[in-house]
């Protein structure tokens, strides 16, 4: 939001330099992007998140942080219309078709301005910010929504044909806006209409129908609060996003509208002449000012830094929340007794309809909210949210919980619904009261509304579910009163925020935390990738880190970056193999490696790759057979594949592929066949035997079959098979292999004759196999 | 035998070289376990609840538009950070908690020297009967202190928003005599707390989240974010 200083300055005096304020802001309030000098003026670029949208999207809103900030009073915008202009009375008829998704409307009408350019003060803080100046009338809305954060539309009363209708739009309706787009809204938009066509799309954009010419004579000004959630959606939907529908969507109050309808008229009259009618004023639920408790040992508990009460409550004095001591438990028996006799109304709002209408549980939430402590909604989650007591414990204050078996209203519940979501109470509950001591207790009745009765003598408590105490606190707690504005402030954490920045992060000290140090679990992933890493940089591949987005797969994305990049890889090989082509301008021998996720028909796995420059089977497969011998995996085997050239497998679960130049694996099946401890097996003092064996075999034989049976053949002295020679004779289709075959006695130094006796027999296993040829 | 030259080179044995991104994490694990902190890991294809929604972050609020998302056509989404981590850890465990999570994490972001729509976060969570923002502070400067290997580094909150933590702040660091912003950072906002079914009255602690990639780029003097994923070996074989 762009914020000019000059226009700041209207509210507060003595405000200190720009660098000074931007500075100030940082530490306290909101993170500024930039400033920029502009002519006299200095205009801040600030980061208003959408936490502070409902109070700072304006001048004023600002204006109020610095001010609490630096301990600046704040002169407010003034607006005196009832002493200064003759007030007439209205024409104007306005009918609200949607309760829920405009929570208030305001109206009025002025007649026989003069619509002309602004002064120059005005376009000049107009300006500031970027916006255009348009005509007096047009720019005091906008002012008006800059300063105060409230948007405001204009209609030439003229134009308007029977009165303001705020509905949804009907099928094949259209409406032509201010900027000339033709717009179809669809029947969920909600649409500001006259009783012949459109004239805004509400919150959103105006139209061209009632638009002010520099021909209006008459007026009608609209201040309104309208729902963000449709708001938010309409303009996504339309595409459009104004200065209107962000302040909406991100929520205001509806109290705001009022200020904001006084501010723009008495402007108005000011700058374009012309005579007032009263508002009209659409707004059947108010809502009651929020309470929220606190106490300085909060502070203290969540930030570790001790505030005094006196400086949280000036805090909170300067950000406009209302500060009343009091004692929780006498304020909750006082408020409660007072409230006898208020009807019932099942599903009370705590918001809306309190104090006026309660039930039984909207009764006791409101009584304690009002007391600086904030339960649950319903009664099943107060029954869980308080702590437990016995019935011979009962204290003032207390809670008491039945079943009263349906004979109030509504519904007997079995679990709870917000707070701890989904713990269970098997007897069911639905009712509650607040125990005010002697055996009376106070609750609210569908036939009596609330009603103060003896405990034991009660029907609705019957059947007792138990005795719950929501606040232990003794002695004084702050209850706030939240500024309506401030939407943003609902709990005890959000005020202890409220005090902390304004207090001043950099006073709080570091502290390191004080309770005891479990041992960390070992996360297995993180220790074996760390050992593939070794293993792998140690056979002298490096590691690379690719793009997870690539341009074939089976899981695409709704809204790619790129048209190349609308797919989740589904291997690391692909992208390892592209790595090699591009590195291949500067490097000769290439070996690199990948450790990451890959979504293969849409499954996320974690994968490990390698891949290098050369062409080598042997050599690829040397690599992968190192690492899962370093990982402790031992009884692997390679298999034919149709589309790789082998499988790695153990048992029958396949631990991936190798091509001729890479491998793949699935990381995850590593980590769950890995062995960490390596079993030390005794060095043998007898000497061992070395002997070779070659032979010749039809080319398709592979060396598995062979080894298989030289070992099968040869038993228990038989330490080591190493194949170190192979060649294909292409022409008599045939291959030969020769083996280095180690011999290693445990008890007694071999024989010549007991080896020569083995090898025999080798041979003649060979040689059973009619086409195989040992060659002696 | 030849007279041996000691200052002609040796031969070297071939070697490979481990990604600067690991390097950094390798750190960063390192010293967070030595605080007790464990490992935790979850997926990069995430659903909206743990996203966002059982992060206090509901379905058209304007605080969703601080994340620009890819979604899947599946329905799911690349998680926009790693705070999900934090969700599913909690799902699975009971309080007292001490984690952090490393992962990569995506952004729907244009790209050039500063942004990548790929990047690698550190998230972490640190919940106890007494766990405070002075403690989060202390925490943070330690853990800044060991990975610069820089006693004289500071660190300072300012007020920020995440819907996930309340207070929420930003933390910046001081390093070489300038300020910068480093991490994310608050108390876990009782509302997550309790959607895990974790009293807040009883439990309450910190979170953070910070960028890897930018950790890296300060420790290594890196100005371009697109070197980590170009696979380029000149680049590699310098760590």
């Amino acid at each position: 939001m762009k914020i000019s200083y000059e226009w700041l300055k209207l509210y507060l005096k003595g405000l200190p330099k720009p660098e000074k304020v931007a500075e100030i802001l940082e530490m306290h309030a909101f993170e500024v992007e930039g400033i920029e000098k502009k002519n006299k003026d200095c205009v801040f670029d600030i980061s208003v998140l959408p936490n502070r949208a409902h109070d700072c999207l304006s001048h004023i809103g600002v204006a109020r942080e610095i001010g609490a900030i630096m301990k600046l009073k704040i002169r407010n915008p003034k607006h005196e219309i009832r002493n200064k202009f003759k007030i007439i009375n209205s024409k104007l008829k306005i009918q609200v078709d949607e309760p829920n998704l405009c929570k208030r409307y305001i109206g009025r009408i002025i007649e026989g301005v003069k619509v002309g350019p602004s002064p120059k003060w005005l376009k000049e803080k107009l300006e500031a910010i970027g916006q255009k100046s348009i005509n007096n009338i047009v720019d005091a809305t906008n002012f008006v929504m800059f300063e105060v954060g409230q948007p405001l539309h204009a209609f030439d009363a003229d134009k308007v044909e029977g009165g303001i209708i705020v509905r949804k739009a009907k099928k094949s309706e259209k409406i032509t806006t201010l900027d000339n787009q033709e717009i179809a809204p669809d029947e969920s938009v909600l649409i500001i209409a006259d009783h012949k066509g459109l004239l805004a799309i509400a919150g959103i954009k105006g139209g061209k129908k009632a638009e002010i010419t520099k021909d209006t004579k008459n007026i009608i000004l609209e201040a309104a609060n309208f729902e963000q959630t449709n708001i938010r959606l309409t303009s996504r939907k339309i595409g459009l996003r104004t200065d209107s529908s962000l302040r909406f969507e991100n929520g205001i109050t509806p109290e705001l509208a009022e200020r904001a309808m006084d501010r723009v008229t008495e402007l108005i009259l000011k700058i374009a002449s012309g005579k007032a009618g009263s508002k009209i004023d659409f707004y059947p639920r108010k809502a009651n000012g929020f309470k929220i408790g606190l106490h300085p040992k909060d502070v203290l508990k969540i930030l570790g830094v001790e505030i005094n009460e006196k400086e949280i409550i000036n805090i909170l004095n300067r950000l406009g929340f209302g500060i009343k001591k009091i004692e929780p438990i006498k304020n909750v028996l006082k408020l409660a007794k007072g409230l006898t006799g208020k009807p019932y109304k099942y599903g009370a709002s705590i918001t809306f309809d309190s104090p006026n209408h309660f039930d039984c549980s909207s009764f006791v939430s409101y009584v304690f909210a009002h007391s600086g402590v904030q339960i649950p909604r319903m009664t099943v989650d107060q029954y869980f949210f308080g702590k437990s007591v016995e019935m011979k414990e009962i204290k003032l204050g207390d809670v008491v919980f039945s079943n009263s078996k349906q004979i109030i209203n509504g519904v007997i519940h079995y679990e709870s619904k917000e707070f701890m979501k989904g713990t269970k109470i098997k007897e069911g509950i639905d009712h509650c009261g607040i125990y005010l001591g002697g055996g009376k207790i106070i609750h609210t009745i569908n036939s009596k509304g609330a009603v103060i009765e003896n405990l034991n003598k009660s029907k609705q408590f019957r059947n007792l579910r138990g005795v719950r105490r929501m606040s232990e606190s003794k002695g004084d707690l702050l209850l706030a009163t939240v500024p309506a504005e401030r939407l943003d402030i609902r709990i005890k954490e959000d005020l202890i925020e409220e005090v902390a920045r304004i207090y001043g992060y950099g006073k709080i000290k570091a502290k390191l935390p004080e309770e005891t140090i479990i041992p960390a679990h070992r996360n297995y992933n993180v220790f074996y990738a760390d050992i593939v890493r070794n293993i792998m940089t140690g056979v002298g591949f490096s590691e690379v880190y690719n793009y997870s987005f690539v341009n074939k797969g089976n899981l695409a994305l709704v809204n790619p970056i790129a048209k190349d990049k609308g797919f989740m890889r589904t291997n690391l090989t692909d992208g390892l193999n592209a790595s090699v082509r591009e590195n291949s301008r500067y490097f000769k021998d290439i070996k690199i490696f990948e450790i990451g996720k890959i979504f293969y028909n849409g499954v996320e796995t974690i994968s490990l790759a390698g891949a290098m420059s050369s062409v080598d089977f042997y050599a690829i497969k040397g690599v992968v057979e190192t690492l899962l011998d370093k990982l402790g995996i031992d009884d692997y085997y390679f298999h034919d594949t149709s589309d790789k050239v082998a499988d790695a497998r153990v048992g029958n679960i396949s631990l991936g592929t190798i091509d001729h130049n890479s491998f793949e694996l699935n990381f995850e099946m590593l980590v769950k066949m890995a062995e960490e401890e390596a079993e030390y097996r005794p060095i043998s003092k007898f000497p061992a035997v070395k002997r070779d064996i070659a032979l010749f075999v039809p080319i398709e034989v592979k060396v598995d079959e062979v080894q298989d049976i030289i070992e099968n053949t040869a038993g228990e002295l038989l330490a080591d098979t190493d194949l170190f020679d192979i060649y294909e004779d292409e022409k008599n289709e045939r291959k030969s292999l020769a083996f280095h075959l180690v011999f290693q006695p445990h008890s007694k130094t071999l024989e010549e004759k007991e080896i020569n006796d083995l090898m025999d027999k080798i041979f003649k296993a060979l040689e059973s196999n009619s086409e195989w040829e040992v060659r002696k | 035998m030849k007279k041996i030259d000691v200052t002609a080179p040796g031969k070297r044995p071939e070697r490979g070289y481990l990604h600067p991104l690991t390097l950094v994490q390798k750190k960063a694990i390192d010293i967070f376990t030595s605080m007790g902190f464990e490992v935790a890991e979850g997926p990069e294809m995430e659903t909206e609840y743990y996203n966002f929604d059982a992060l206090n972050i509901p379905k058209n609020h304007p605080a969703r538009d601080m994340w620009d998302t890819f979604w899947l056509k599946n329905g799911k989404l690349l998680r926009t950070h790693t705070s999900p981590v934090q969700i599913r850890y909690m799902e699975a465990n009971q309080p007292p908690f001490r984690i952090v999570a490393p992962g990569r994490t995506f952004r729907y972001e244009a790209t050039d020297a500063t942004h990548e729509a790929q990047f690698y976060q550190l998230e972490g969570l640190m919940v106890g009967k007494s766990i405070t923002l002075a403690n989060l502070k202390a925490v943070i400067e330690v853990f800044f202190q060991k990975f610069f290997n820089d006693k004289n580094i500071e660190v300072r909150l300012r007020p920020s928003y995440f819907p996930f933590v309340e207070p929420g702040v930003e933390v910046d660091m001081k390093f070489k005599g300038k300020w910068m912003e480093i991490a994310g950072a608050g108390m876990v906002h009782p509302k997550v707390l309790e959607n895990m079914k974790i009293d807040s009255r009883e439990w309450q602690g910190f979170a953070f989240g910070m960028g890897i990639d930018r950790l890296a780029m300060i420790k290594y003097k890196i100005d371009d974010i697109r070197l980590f994923y170009g696979s380029d070996l000149r680049f590699i074989k310098q760590f």
